[in-house]
């Protein structure tokens, strides 16, 4: 695994709550560290555009449900607040706007894994 | 040695969190859907709480927890359910089936802890608790056994009827009342019920220890005074059943007892005794003894007859020749000698 200096600072130009992710990993960084990098395996497995644009709505939000909760114990608050919208409005069938959201969410998420590649 | 918290997620970042908090005080064991769950929920005793994702391949949580009732195993281990989702009809579908908790993601770690913590030590205390009463239900259904066992042996003792005679009575009261409720599923019971009227109907006779061997012992016909003193064996086991038992036997074997010695001569048409009850005024344990103590006395030999054949005193009681009994309960009595019962034949 590469090194991982720099990580927690890239993340946290990109909106991560450092300190509150800090909380929740008891202060233990090489953890925190750890888990930024499944991040990219996670995101790849569970698409959310792909499925929207395809029609596949059920997975699109069972997907985009599963992201919500690991962005949001990672502390990435723009991925998760985008992601908790995500959800809200395909719940309450407000198709067109989650799926304006979702293709923003997905240009800040490229960009938040293409930072943690660097580290891997 | 510790004990076990099982952690069930599809997504490793989140069981590494919870393991984190928790792996100094617990043994920790993952898994990453509900089928896995299972197999080590069945596989490893120690398991003190599981914290469980709802949504996950293969089998999803609310398919552990609808498991964890059917297995019983909910009352037993606390399971606290992970969630992103704040939609009420899932969180309440997770505390109907058992959940004893909500985490909610992202997980606000002092929370968890205290929270999971607190329900793990109740659970300890409620299991250590349901253990002692358990042992108390043991003890008091053994002491009721044993009661019933010293009545039964006095019985015999008085030689009002023999020991074979009270456990062939158990034998067919048990046998009938199952296939009644089987056939007639109004008389349905279950099977620690139908236990507890077997047991009872071990005592059916117990009022005759009182009455005096001239009457009881007589070989020639008795006179109808004496014959009055012989039907007062129904009431008078109940006043016994009442002077020693009704404040330390159970309650539900108690009525059953009281029901059978009062009732068990009393017959459909109302022509039995002693209260002249009729049709289902007759409770059905009463009714059930009623035929299989008619059904011994024809098949057991008296001073003055021989033990009837089986199929002769099959006939009879079908014949009415030992009064009337419930239709519904002969056809399951016939159904029973149909099938190829024979009740211990002497």
């Amino acid at each position: 695994m590469g090194n991982s200096d720099g990580l927690i600072e890239d993340m946290e130009r990109l909106g991560a709550d450092i300190e509150d992710a800090m909380h929740r990993f008891m202060d233990n960084t090489a953890l925190y560290e750890k888990m930024l990098k499944k991040l990219p395996e996670v995101l790849e497995k569970a698409p959310v555009l792909e499925y929207f644009e395809s029609g596949d709505l059920d997975t699109a939000l069972s997907n985009a449900h599963t992201i919500k909760g690991v962005v949001g114990n990672l502390s990435l608050t723009p991925l998760h607040d985008d992601y908790t919208q995500i959800v809200e409005l395909c719940r309450e069938g407000e198709l067109s706007k989650a799926h304006k959201i979702a293709v923003e969410t997905v240009k800040l998420q490229e960009e938040i894994v293409s930072q943690i590649k660097k580290y891997m | 040695m510790k004990n076990t918290i099982l952690i069930v997620d599809d997504q490793e970042i989140n069981r590494v969190l919870l393991a984190e908090q928790f792996k100094d005080e617990y043994n920790i064991i993952e898994a990453e859907n509900g089928a896995q769950a299972l197999k080590i929920i069945n596989e490893n005793k120690d398991i003190v709480a599981i914290m469980l994702d709802l949504i996950m391949p293969m089998m999803d949580g609310m398919g552990v927890l609808a498991e964890l009732n059917r297995s019983g195993k909910i009352y037993h281990i606390p399971v606290f359910v992970i969630t992103a989702a704040d939609n009420m009809e899932i969180l309440s579908s997770a505390y109907s089936l058992g959940a004893v908790d909500i985490i909610s993601k992202p997980f606000k770690m002092v929370f968890i802890k205290s929270r999971i913590n607190n329900i793990i030590e109740l659970f300890r205390h409620r299991n250590e608790l349901v253990d002692v009463v358990e042992e108390s239900v043991e003890k008091i259904t053994l002491l009721n056994s044993r009661m019933i066992d010293a009545l039964a042996a006095l019985i015999e003792f008085r030689e009002c009827e023999s020991g074979a005679h009270v456990k062939r009575m158990r034998a067919v009261t048990e046998r009938l009342m199952t296939a009644l409720g089987i056939l007639y599923p109004e008389y349905a019971v279950d099977r620690v019920t139908v236990s507890k009227i077997g047991e009872a109907s071990i005592l059916h006779d117990i009022g005759k220890i009182v009455i005096t061997d001239s009457v009881l012992k007589k070989t020639d016909k008795l006179t109808p005074e004496e014959f009055e003193v012989i039907k007062r064996h129904t009431v008078g086991g109940c006043d016994i059943l009442e002077q020693m038992y009704r404040d330390i036997m159970d309650g539900e074997t108690y009525r059953y007892c009281c029901d059978i010695c009062r009732h068990h001569h009393e017959r459909w048409d109302g022509g039995g005794y002693p209260d002249g009850l009729s049709g289902d005024e007759i409770p059905i344990w009463a009714q059930v003894v009623g035929i299989a103590d008619a059904f011994d006395a024809l098949t057991s030999p008296r001073v003055y007859r021989p033990a009837f054949e089986f199929d002769t005193a099959v006939k009879m009681i079908n014949d009415g020749e030992c009064g009337a009994f419930n239709p519904k309960l002969l056809q399951a009595w016939n159904t029973l000698i149909k099938s190829g019962e024979r009740f211990s034949e002497k």
